[in-house]
């Protein structure tokens, strides 16, 4: 437990800051990029008259996957770093992937599906990226409470997360 | 084609060879890794289509559970202070007011958290228990994030979007991650 409150501090203290460089012209440039990139994308897969920008306040979702990977302790830097960019890469689509279900979905407020499934794209990418402590994490979570500690790394592995038997 | 009688081991063993498609699926179903946040994804589109279908008959209770945060709001603030007032679901802090709307009761916290404990290898009641008291913990949760915005409202009225908007947005995943720890922790039992 003690050694949680230092990691959560950190993930406050980026998230916080990370947050403040959205707010303060991040976002703009962003949008911008988007708006550059996203049309000659939507072209090419058929989808030309797709509107860039209606989830825009979802786009922050980058925040918490950044400040996941950059506070999650024994992560090797090539992980951290591979894992940040190839994440940060994978949320894009994914705002290209959810400004595209305005278009089936013509409801004035943000379609509730793809809103959940944004939310929790950084914690599912986290998950994915980070796995090596990720797995230690769960598995020392059964040991802690009276279970004996297995790396669920391996696929073999029983008790590895995502088997619901 | 070599002949396996000149002396040569075959590379394959004999039968027809599964397609590299559905061999390829099994590889990556077999490995944790992929297999935890693929789960969470199948159980999260599940869960928020089945909540987004019954939208309509839950609307009364969606109006209660927000009325009742408000309410929650306005008495953990009595605690501290007589300087706040309740009306339906309006909570008023020494003057600044919030009205607490569907959106900030914490469901898509609560519905993405279900999701994360649905798919992790557990017992179901060792499930139910986690979704039920995780969910009163994220509703505790989100009070204080409530009560933070109206005393961020009230003394730094000019940072108030900034918190409500785009600090809380974010870190609704460490209040996800933590709870899952916690029941991890305290409730899974193998």
């Amino acid at each position: 437990m003690k050694r949680a409150v230092p990691v959560l501090l950190g993930f406050v203290l980026i998230t916080v800051a990370l947050t403040w460089f959205w707010e303060e012209g991040g976002r703009l440039h962003y949008g911008r990029f988007l708006k550059s990139v996203a049309p000659p994308i939507y072209d090419a897969i058929g989808f030309g008259d797709a509107r860039v920008g209606a989830f825009r306040q979802r786009y922050i979702n980058w925040v918490p996957f950044a400040g996941l990977m950059l506070v999650t302790p024994g992560l090797a830097w090539r992980q951290r770093v591979g894992g940040l960019a190839g994440g940060l890469f994978l949320l894009f689509v994914g705002h290209l992937a959810l400004n595209l279900t305005e278009r089936v979905h013509e409801a004035a407020q943000l379609p509730f599906v793809p809103s959940l499934v944004s939310d929790a794209l950084p914690f599912l990418l986290w998950i994915l990226f980070a796995w090596p402590v990720v797995s230690i994490w769960f598995a020392s979570a059964l040991a802690e409470s009276g279970q004996p500690a297995h790396d669920p790394s391996g696929p073999d592995d029983p008790n590895a997360p995502g088997d619901p038997s | 084609m070599s002949d396996p009688s000149d002396g040569e081991t075959p590379l394959t063993p004999p039968g027809p060879p599964e397609p590299r498609a559905i061999d390829t699926a099994r590889r990556l179903w077999a490995n944790p890794q992929i297999r935890y946040p693929l789960l969470v994804l199948v159980y999260l589109l599940a869960i928020g289509s089945v909540f987004n279908a019954s939208l309509a008959s839950l609307r009364g209770p969606l109006e209660s559970l927000s009325a009742w945060t408000a309410a929650s709001v306005h008495v953990f603030l009595r605690v501290f202070t007589e300087a706040t007032t309740l009306r339906g679901h309006l909570v008023t802090f020494d003057g600044f007011a919030v009205s607490i709307i569907i959106e900030c009761v914490g469901l898509l916290e609560m519905l993405i958290y279900s999701a994360c404990v649905l798919a992790f290898p557990a017992p179901i009641r060792t499930r139910a228990t986690g979704v039920v008291l995780g969910c009163v913990a994220i509703f505790v949760f989100n009070l204080l994030r409530i009560v933070t915005l109206l005393l961020v409202g009230r003394y730094q009225n000019d940072y108030f979007d900034f918190f409500h908007v785009y600090f809380w947005q974010a870190t609704l995943i460490a209040m996800i991650v933590g709870v899952l720890y916690g029941w991890i922790r305290i409730f899974v039992r193998r």
